[in-house]
């Protein structure tokens, strides 16, 4: 196990190398490696399709003799048509059926799941007594409701760019009031996209010092004692 | 009153007047005085009368039969005018061509009369029968006694003053040929084949006198006969007493006017035969267009008036025409007025005054004089007299005196003569029926076919339109083969073209009474000069409608069939149906150059889009890459020194979030042995962030000996999964991952795997090689449906994963609480999921791991990451508010500058 250890701490360590010598620009190391990541993960992923997905759901039915599993056949078979352009056409129903499912399985969940309960959780920001409840002060519970409520008309009035047409005046312009409102959400849209631009560094950070540590772990742990 | 037009150029004048307001033309003819019953009669007709009077009243002063007085003895125009309005009219004739049949009827019936005054005169169809004009052809044709009727003697026998019987023989002579009488009026000659040339003996004394001197101008106009030999008439006496130096030009009858305009004409110029067919002048009546001198002789001459005229005798009975009273004072001017011969008739305005009142016309007078010149007369103006005759005479001239075989038949037509065209070698021609012409006659007549091109020397007579090729034909009389051009041009092109003019003087002479119709090619007539007024006469084409598909029709040349080669037929076939190849249309697009040029342009322009630019490579500045490479070297320092120093460096959190202390709480609270749903569903990428944070959730789970089952709907999943069991597994080795942990593997689909699973969690059954089911581990024995999981843990790093499994699991969930571990770029994208009370609890990031961590006591890898988080941390807010100074620097600098320059 050791030598396993060691040989894929070894082949880590240089594929994080590889990696870091971006920081002195494209070079064919991080490409190799790039290249290597991408090919990697798509043999994985066909393998675990393979095992996990087609062979259980698909080929062991039909020798079982399950005759309904012919049709997940038939429309495998047709969305592969979609790589010949004379019998692409083929492929538009095995498609229909992925986008008419998916589409419908989203926008069911996008409603019951975020839409009504998310609107709830802002009205119910202004019901005091659940503020007691959550022992969060009521004032504080007010002010965090008025901001998000605010936030959320104004960032949706950011983004609300109909105007009246009118004979005298360019058409671009929009109202005053759905321009302050727009100003408002824009503020909290530069807010939420720092917070996702401090989210997103903090887990680049995280992920730095993660693979420095293994590096250097790597070192002090294998290295050292073969370097002395 | 009524108006009397007049005879030459038709304008109206008073009946009174004698002569024309206009023109000056005779209006009343000089008639005898014994006949004279047209004294103060002005109408046309009167007025024909009045010629054949004075013909007629000749004839009765040599005792012709009075009989002979009435039938109808024609003068044709020149010779039916009166000057003096004196003597009873011609014969009236309304028609050119009757006028010529009467006339010419007349003499063949005076001549009749000679021989048998009893005998009644056949005339012509159309000929006139009445009027004294027969007298006077008649006193003509008589012969004389003494006389050989066989000499031709165109001179009256009054004439010559020999008496009236040398007078009329030359006129007996002139008999009428039978043929076949047609239907059309007008001369109808028949030429006598032989000739007969008069001898001296019968001619008159004054034409003896004339032909003295004009022998050598007869050798020249063989077609005259020779004068005959009666005596000539008092008035050529008188005439040659009167002009003898006259040059004698006998002016060629313009063919354009009508004999009747011809007598009052004077006579041209020895350089022109004034040969003007075009000018044809109206036709009057000829009746209306007798020369003054002729109605001067048909009118009863006094005896006082000339001692010539009493020897010509029989033509004239009454009193001697003023014309040629005057004749021996008057000098007849030749020159002058020779331009006015040439007019029309009705610009005989023009003529002198002495004509006028003589009569006489110049031609005459030349032709007396003419005869008498001296050495000094040119042959070329004698032969320029000769042409000058008026076209009656011409034709005359032409006709070949038959005095032997004229005998008046039944079926001959008097005045019916055949004409044949003689040309110019015929010699010894002379007037059908009147025997040998005098020789005043053959001497005024034009010479024996002139250039018939020129026109000069045709007869004045019309071919009939029908053609008669071979057919015994009506012969017209004065009919030759020399058409005046005022004839021919006169009638209408068909006549014109049928008309067979021979070519040259010796050309072969068809047979008499046959006309041979001439072709296109062989016309040799010279377009006829028309006078102004006989233009304006003509119909003007104003909206005809252009002929071209006649022309075109006329252009196509048959090509096939029986007609090829031939123009202006019909097609034998319709244009529809004729056979073409369809027209080949070429598929190729049909471009223009203009068009290619602006398609050149277009996808020159085109091709500038789609072409890549070249991006001007500009270099970056050094200091770029090095201060990238700074910048990645103080973060990695800052992140591997706490890491290599090892000791805590910075404090743990000091608060801990709610977040946390719920997911703390929810894991505290998990019985034993109780199935714990972990979704693995972060990318291998983030695995160190999510695995340093996860390890420690999980090692609490195994802590409670909780069965933990993995799921993901991320291919990498379950590998993911493996390496999160190990470290946490390090963390809590006493935790015996073979019967607790169980692996559903990956769930394909997405979304719509969640909400399948979500139903059914037992269809998720992940076959592992060798491996019972899944379902059937001791994890999941007690696991029917996703309610009986105790926890549902999500760890990911998408946020769009967590909504997924917020919106289509955490319905089936019922009271399971659904925690997350999330990574801390999707914290703020999950918490209105926790906020909304739909996540029980979540912790985001490596700061609410090491929360969690500090909270349940815990020391993982994450104090190791905590100090270097820190570090880092530190590093980038340096940086950020480094940059933003020097940004800010740079602004101000900025601003700055244009202040300054400013």
């Amino acid at each position: 196990m050791q030598q396993a250890d060691l040989i894929w701490g070894l082949v880590g360590f240089f594929v994080t190398l590889m990696v870091f010598s971006y920081i002195l620009g494209d070079n064919p190391f991080f490409r190799l490696v790039t290249y290597l990541f991408i090919g990697v993960a798509a043999g994985y992923v066909f393998l675990t399709l393979l095992e996990q997905v087609m062979w259980p759901k698909l080929v062991l039915p039909l020798f079982n003799g399950s005759l309904i599993s012919v049709i997940p056949l038939i429309l495998g078979l047709f969305l592969l048509t979609k790589l010949f352009p004379r019998f692409n056409r083929l492929g538009d129903i095995p498609m229909a059926y992925l986008v008419g499912a998916g589409a419908s399985i989203t926008m069911g969940g996008l409603m019951v799941g975020s839409l009504i309960p998310q609107v709830m959780a802002t009205i119910n920001l202004f019901d005091l007594s659940l503020a007691a409840k959550n022992e969060v002060p009521p004032a504080v519970q007010m002010i965090d409701g008025i901001i998000i409520l605010v936030g959320s008309l104004t960032t949706l009035m950011y983004f609300y760019f109909s105007t009246r047409a009118k004979p005298d005046q360019p058409s671009n312009n929009r109202g005053p009031v759905i321009e302050i409102l727009a100003k408002i959400g824009q503020v909290f849209i530069g807010i939420t996209l720092g917070a996702l631009f401090a989210g997103v560094y903090s887990a680049a950070l995280t992920a730095l010092i993660e693979r420095v540590s293994f590096v250097w772990n790597f070192i002090l742990n294998f290295l050292h004692p073969i370097l002395g | 009153m009524a108006d009397v037009r007049c005879p030459i150029c038709g304008k109206s004048n008073p009946a009174d007047t004698e002569t024309c307001r206009y023109c000056g033309a005779r209006l009343k003819p000089l008639t005898n005085s014994t006949d004279s019953s047209s004294q103060g009669e002005t109408t046309s007709s009167k007025a024909q009368k009045t010629d054949a009077d004075w013909l007629g009243s000749l004839r009765g002063q040599q005792d012709v039969p009075a009989s002979a007085s009435n039938q109808g003895v024609f003068v044709p125009g020149p010779l039916s005018q009166s000057s003096t309005g004196k003597g009873e009219p011609e014969n009236s004739l309304n028609t050119p061509d009757e006028d010529f049949s009467s006339w010419l009827s007349r003499i063949g019936a005076e001549e009749s009369l000679g021989e048998n005054s009893d005998a009644p005169v056949e005339k012509t169809p159309g000929a006139p029968t009445s009027g004294g004009t027969d007298d006077w052809l008649a006193s003509l044709r008589e012969i004389p006694a003494g006389r050989d009727p066989e000499k031709n003697d165109l001179y009256p026998s009054g004439l010559n003053g020999q008496g009236n019987q040398d007078d009329s023989s030359w006129m007996n002579r002139l008999e009428p040929v039978s043929h076949e009488s047609s239907s059309d009026s007008g001369f109808n000659f028949s030429i006598p084949e032989e000739p007969v040339a008069p001898s001296d003996e019968d001619l008159p004394a004054w034409l003896k006198e004339l032909s003295g001197s004009a022998k050598p101008i007869q050798s020249q106009t063989p077609a005259i006969s020779p004068a005959p030999q009666a005596p000539l008439p008092d008035w050529f006496d008188n005439l040659v007493t009167a002009h003898p130096d006259e040059a004698g030009k006998i002016e060629t009858q313009d063919r354009s006017q009508s004999p009747a305009s011809i007598g009052a004409t004077l006579p041209a110029e020895s350089d022109q035969p004034s040969v003007e067919p075009a000018k044809t002048p109206e036709m009057p009546g000829w009746e209306s267009q007798e020369p003054d001198w002729f109605s001067g002789l048909a009118a009863p001459q006094t005896a006082n008036e000339s001692p010539a005229q009493a020897e010509i005798g029989s033509p004239w009975d009454g009193p001697l025409p003023d014309w040629l009273s005057s004749a021996q004072t008057t000098t007849v001017k030749t020159g002058a007025d020779s331009g006015d011969k040439q007019k029309p008739g009705g610009e005989k305005a023009q003529l002198s005054e002495s004509e006028l009142d003589s009569g006489v016309p110049d031609w005459v007078s030349n032709a007396v004089t003419g005869l008498d010149l001296p050495a000094e007369t040119k042959p070329e103006e004698e032969l320029a007299w000769r042409t000058e005759l008026p076209d009656w005479l011409s034709g005359i001239a032409a006709i070949e005196p038959s005095v032997q075989s004229a005998q008046p038949s039944n079926e001959s037509s008097r005045g019916s003569y055949n004409v044949v065209p003689t040309g110019k070698d015929s010699e010894a021609e002379s007037p059908v029926g009147m025997g040998e012409l005098p020789d005043w006659m053959s001497n005024l007549g034009p010479q024996a076919a002139p250039n018939p091109n020129e026109g000069s020397q045709t007869p004045a007579l019309l071919y009939d339109e029908s053609p008669i090729v071979g057919e015994q034909a009506e012969v017209r009389p004065f009919i030759t083969e020399e058409i005046p051009d005022w004839l021919v041009h006169l009638g209408p092109p068909e006549v014109i073209s049928s008309v067979t003019l021979p070519a040259e003087p010796g050309a072969e002479n068809p047979p008499p009474g046959q006309l041979v119709k001439k072709s296109d090619e062989d016309s040799g007539i010279v377009p006829a000069d028309i006078p102004s007024w006989v233009r304006a006469m003509r119909p003007i084409e104003t909206a005809t409608p252009s002929v071209k598909s006649s022309l075109e029709t006329d252009e196509r040349v048959e090509n096939s069939g029986p007609l090829a080669g031939v123009r202006g037929i019909l097609p034998a076939e319709p244009l529809w149906a004729e056979i073409r190849k369809p027209a080949a249309y070429s598929v190729k697009l049909q471009v223009s150059e203009k068009q290619r040029a602006h398609a050149a342009l277009l996808q020159a322009l085109l091709s500038v889009e789609t072409e890549p630019q070249k991006i001007v490579r500009t270099r970056p500045f050094p200091s770029q890459r090095i201060f990238r490479l700074i910048v990645a070297l103080v973060m990695i320092v800052a992140v591997w020194l706490p890491i290599w120093i090892g000791g805590p460096l910075t404090p743990q959190p000091a608060f801990p979030v709610s977040g946390i202390n719920t997911v703390k709480q929810s894991i505290g609270a998990i019985p034993a042995n109780a199935p714990i749903l972990v979704a693995v569903e972060y990318e291998p990428g983030l695995s160190g962030e999510l695995e340093t944070i996860s390890a420690g959730v999980v090692a609490q789970l195994m802590a409670k000996s909780a069965n933990i089952v993995f799921v993901s709907t991320n291919p990498t999943g379950p590998v993911l999964a493996q390496n999160l069991l190990k470290r946490a597994q390090a963390l809590q080795p006493s935790y015996s991952s073979i019967d607790k942990v169980a692996d559903l593997g990956y769930l394909a689909g997405g979304p719509a795997a969640l909400f399948d699973f979500s139903l059914a969690v037992q269809n998720v059954d992940p076959l592992k090689t060798g491996r019972p089911p899944a379902w059937n581990n001791p994890p999941l024995n007690s696991v029917k449906t996703l309610a009986d999981f105790s926890r549902v843990f999500v760890l990911t790093d998408n946020a769009d994963t967590a909504r997924a499994w917020v919106e289509q699991v955490n319905p089936s969930l019922r009271q399971t609480p659904l925690l997350m571990v999330v990574s801390a770029q999707s914290a703020p994208m999950i918490s209105p999921y926790l906020d909304s009370g739909q996540i029980s609890g979540i912790i985001t990031g490596l700061t609410d791991g090491a929360s969690f961590e500090q909270a349940t006591s815990q020391s993982t890898s994450i104090r190791m990451f905590w100090d270097s988080y820190q570090a880092g941390l530190f590093v980038m807010v340096a940086l950020i508010l480094i940059g933003g100074l020097i940004s800010i620097w740079n602004m101000m600098r900025a601003n700055r500058r244009p202040r300054g320059e400013a």
